[in-house]
């Protein structure tokens, strides 16, 4: 029991500095996104950024999904 | 457009990477926007006065962010309050409204996503500078026109006012925005519901089958056209957006 929620509290602690950067990295590009200079192939490319993004978020949250006692 | 002209935002929030394109992004909106990194100097600025809503991380260096936000309700603070967190449970969510926000949104969020609640927020707390013109009832058409009316988050149909969720309203307005133009799946979820969705679209099927249901009852059946394995659109020339 004690394992487990020792556990949890690393997957949260994971969880605030694995997502604290991801959401400055995504900020950031939406933000470029938007000045006047991305247009055209910058623009597409920061679409393909902010898609591998997401991937990236998915795949944290799959990762640090609570899992039962096993 | 600059929409927030006048309107005073404080963002709490100590990360440097999180804070600086938040900043640039709300102060191009027209916001006027402060910036703190802690939760004493963000308490202060708020009994200060004038900020019209707090952008609010949870993870303070100094304060728990639940601390204070309820601190800041104890205060009498009675502007709108968005909580941005990276702990993103359900847990954190309930606690955060529990102590007085109005809104939560986790990390990593969208930018699209927080200025769109950020907007919501500040007309559901009635704080628009400008307020947006809303219709002359006497002016109400009895066409069977569908009448957006976004400032006030109210819709008619010759005459008669539409009684629609919050969430109903925000799949309207976003179709309503671009009549005759295809919005994507992907898109509507990332601008009604949350930018953390993953896989599933059920709840978007969901509301949109409720909506549909109201319109049909209503009378503006075939409103809304689902187009099959992309997203929904409007009929153009049956819908006017005002506010």
């Amino acid at each position: 029991m004690r394992q487990l929620t020792e556990e949890q509290a690393e997957a949260a602690r994971a969880s605030h500095e694995l997502r604290t950067p991801l959401t400055a990295v995504r900020l950031a590009i939406e933000e470029l996104a938007q000045w006047p200079e991305a247009e055209g192939a910058v623009a597409d490319q920061l679409q393909v950024c902010l898609r591998e993004v997401d991937r990236l978020s998915g795949a944290i949250t799959t990762f640090l999904k609570p899992r039962p006692p096993s | 457009m600059l929409q927030g002209v006048g309107q005073r935002l404080l963002v709490m929030e100590d990360d440097d990477g999180i804070a600086d394109p938040l900043l640039r992004a709300l102060t191009r909106e027209g916001y006027d926007v402060r910036r703190v990194a802690s939760g004493a100097e963000g308490l202060q600025a708020v009994r200060d006065g004038g900020i019209d809503l707090v952008l609010l991380d949870l993870g303070l260096p100094d304060v728990d962010g639940l601390e204070v936000c309820r601190q800041l309700r104890a205060d009498n603070f009675d502007g709108g309050i968005l909580i941005l967190t990276a702990r993103g449970t359900e847990l954190d969510r309930v606690d955060g409204l529990d102590v007085g926000a109005d809104d939560y949104l986790g990390k990593p969020f969208s930018l699209a996503e927080l200025l769109a609640r950020t907007r919501a927020l500040l007309r559901r707390t009635g704080r628009t500078a400008a307020p947006a013109q809303t219709p002359e009832r006497s002016e109400t058409p009895d066409v069977e026109e569908l009448v957006v009316d976004r400032g006030a988050r109210r819709v008619w149909l010759g005459g008669r006012e539409l009684s629609l969720t919050e969430k109903e309203f925000d799949v309207l307005v976003q179709l309503a925005a671009s009549p005759g133009s295809v919005v994507t799946r992907e898109r509507m979820m990332n601008e009604v519901w949350d930018e953390n969705w993953f896989g599933s679209t059920k709840t978007l099927d969901v509301t949109m089958g409720r909506l549909r249901q109201k319109l049909d009852d209503i009378g503006a059946s075939g409103v809304i056209v689902t187009v099959r394995g992309v997203g929904f659109r409007l009929e153009s020339g049956r819908v006017r957006v005002e506010g």
